[in-house]
């Protein structure tokens, strides 16, 4: 997997050369404000700790669950009315996961575990074009998204009863590790709609779903959605030669 | 070529994985403590006796034996106006006896929502049954008038359930309310353990006085003794629970006394040995002199004694040696 993506990685150092109305190349942006991070579990015993949490199982949230911002570059190879695309891209991935600590017959504790990734993917897609118009065209796309985590953070959000620093003293910061996440590369699948504007541009809205849980004792489901904004470089405009009839 | 290497080190540097351990972390609130393994009596006359306390000093993080404590370090003291000297603190290796039919006790009295307020309590607990490893276990919480099975709520696990065990003890946490009713409780379960007909080792974690029982503690140790049962105690309190320590010591049990929640953490995850019968500790020998009169028979004497390390100040929780006299 790891060489897999270093592989896409160094494909992506031919954009400058893909010159011609067939291949496209550009620089992508994506904002994923959409998320739901939820484990298919009624409580949760960490590997790490003597600690227990009982889990409540949530839907999509907008921003609380956690945010993708993502930048890279995107290569495009136009066949007709399909195309395929590959994104070497970086992703700053954010989640925040609540889980109850019980106290007391009255009391409970909510403890909020943050996780950060830096990680780099390459989405590969293949997209089907409609074509209403010269300038605009509208496109289907799915895919599979190989992601390679490089860069690993975690810290304890908020916890609403621990008098001290949140849940330092009594909660370990590690408790989701194997659980929510790991160091192990994965994949995300991927589907998405696109409005394309000429060969310059394309905003499209996807939604990426983790294929396989960051460890074996936990079904977790890692579902993302939001935009994204891609500008294609205009090499075409370098082959253009205009003739002048005297 | 020293490009590429730059970019694949400038890549790499920003690498920072998780790096996998093996240990469980108790919370970090934990602090050292001391737990008496054994009081006995040496010599005795009318008003002077020697007794002797082999006792653990248990590190809070990864639960060692310390044993760098000098006698200096030791200071004794007596509850009830005797005169106690201190006359040996001596590093040795303990043999403890064979584990049996373990069974873990919790008072879920409304008490706990402020002597241990995070619930620090089921944490230990699950290292304890951790340390017990797969074999068959009997887990209780008790109270009266609470929301807890009046005097206790029983479970017995089979082997190779921790799992199992984990939810039941966070469980009875959701359950506090009501007053203790220890020896109740204790009467109950060791009931319970004369079904294995192999005696046990039954590790209770308590606080306060038990007003409400109708059994009384002559009839818990002599159920207890009967039937080979080894009660540990792991008090919660500031008081010298000289009942307490006395239950422990006449069962052949260990004893914990914990000021706080954090001495509790550490003692009730450490308080036995399951797997390693053989522990470092100190055995302690003081001189107990009666300030007037002499000894009655069958009279239980205590006397406590802490450990203040020299070096950093830290002053570890009263270890109690407790013998009943002949």
């Amino acid at each position: 997997m790891r060489r897999a993506v270093l592989i896409l990685f160094a494909l992506s150092a031919l954009a400058p050369f893909a010159i011609g109305q067939r291949f496209q190349a550009g620089v992508t942006f994506q904002y994923m404000i959409l998320k739901q991070v939820s484990i298919d579990a009624d409580y949760i015993i960490p590997k790490e700790s003597y600690n227990f949490y009982i889990n409540k199982r949530t839907g999509f949230k907008l921003f609380s669950a956690g945010q993708s911002i993502i930048i890279g570059t995107s290569l495009q190879y136009n066949m007709k009315k399909f195309y395929v695309g590959i994104e070497p891209t970086y992703e700053l991935n954010t989640y925040n996961y609540k889980l109850t600590y019980p106290l007391s017959a009255t009391a409970d504790d909510e403890v909020s575990f943050q996780t950060l990734f830096f990680q780099a993917e390459a989405p590969i897609y293949l997209g089907y074009q409609f074509k209403t118009s010269n300038v605009i065209r509208y496109s289907i796309f799915a895919g599979a998204v190989p992601v390679l985590p490089y860069h690993l953070e975690f810290d304890f959000n908020e916890s609403t009863i621990a008098d001290s620093s949140p849940g330092y003293d009594n909660y370990w910061v590690r408790d989701l590790n194997g659980i929510l996440y790991s160091n192990d590369p994965y994949v995300n699948g991927l589907v998405g709609v696109g409005i394309h504007f000429a060969s310059l541009l394309k905003v499209d809205f996807r939604f990426t779903h983790r294929l396989k849980s960051p460890g074996p004792d936990y079904n977790v489901a890692f579902n993302t959605a939001g935009f994204a904004l891609t500008y294609y470089l205009p090499f075409n405009l370098l082959k253009q030669k205009v003739y002048y009839e005297k | 070529m020293k490009s590429r290497l730059l970019i694949i080190w400038s890549f790499l540097s920003g690498c920072t994985l998780l790096v996998e351990t093996d240990h469980k972390y108790l919370p970090d609130v934990a602090e050292d403590s001391a737990i008496t393994l054994q009081s006995r009596l040496i010599s005795a006359d009318a008003t002077t006796a020697i007794i002797e306390g082999d006792i653990m000093l248990i590190d809070d993080y990864y639960l060692y034996n310390l044993t760098y404590y000098s006698k200096n370090e030791f200071q004794v003291q007596s509850s009830d106006g005797a005169t106690v000297t201190l006359q040996a603190a001596d590093i040795k290796q303990f043999t403890l006896p064979a584990r049996k039919f373990p069974a873990i006790l919790i008072s879920e009295a409304a008490a706990y929502s402020l002597l241990d307020p995070m619930n620090n309590r089921s944490k230990a607990v699950s290292k304890l049954l951790e340390d017990i490893g797969s074999a068959s276990v009997i887990i209780g919480g008790f109270a009266k008038g609470g929301q807890v099975a009046d005097p206790v709520e029983l479970r017995k696990f089979e082997a190779n359930t921790y799992a199992d065990q984990i939810p039941f003890v966070f469980g009875l946490a959701k359950k506090t309310g009501g007053t203790n009713n220890l020896f109740d409780a204790l009467n109950a379960t060791i009931d319970k353990l004369k079904e294995s007909k192999l005696g046990g080792d039954l590790v209770v974690l308590t606080d306060g006085s038990d007003q409400t029982s109708s059994a009384g503690l002559p009839q818990i140790i002599s159920n207890a003794t009967t039937n080979d049962v080894r009660v540990h105690v792991v008090y919660l309190g500031n008081s010298l629970p000289g009942v307490h320590a006395g239950l422990a010591s006449q069962t052949n049990g260990s004893f914990a006394l914990c000021p706080n929640y954090q001495t509790m953490i550490t003692s009730l995850a450490g308080i036995d040995r399951w797997s390693h019968l053989n522990v470092t500790g100190y055995r302690v020998r003081v001189q107990y002199k009666k300030s007037s009169g002499t000894f009655a028979p069958g009279q239980q004497i205590s006397v406590s004694v802490k450990v203040k390390d020299a070096y950093n100040g830290y002053e570890f929780n009263p270890f109690m040696i407790t013998v009943k006299l002949p």
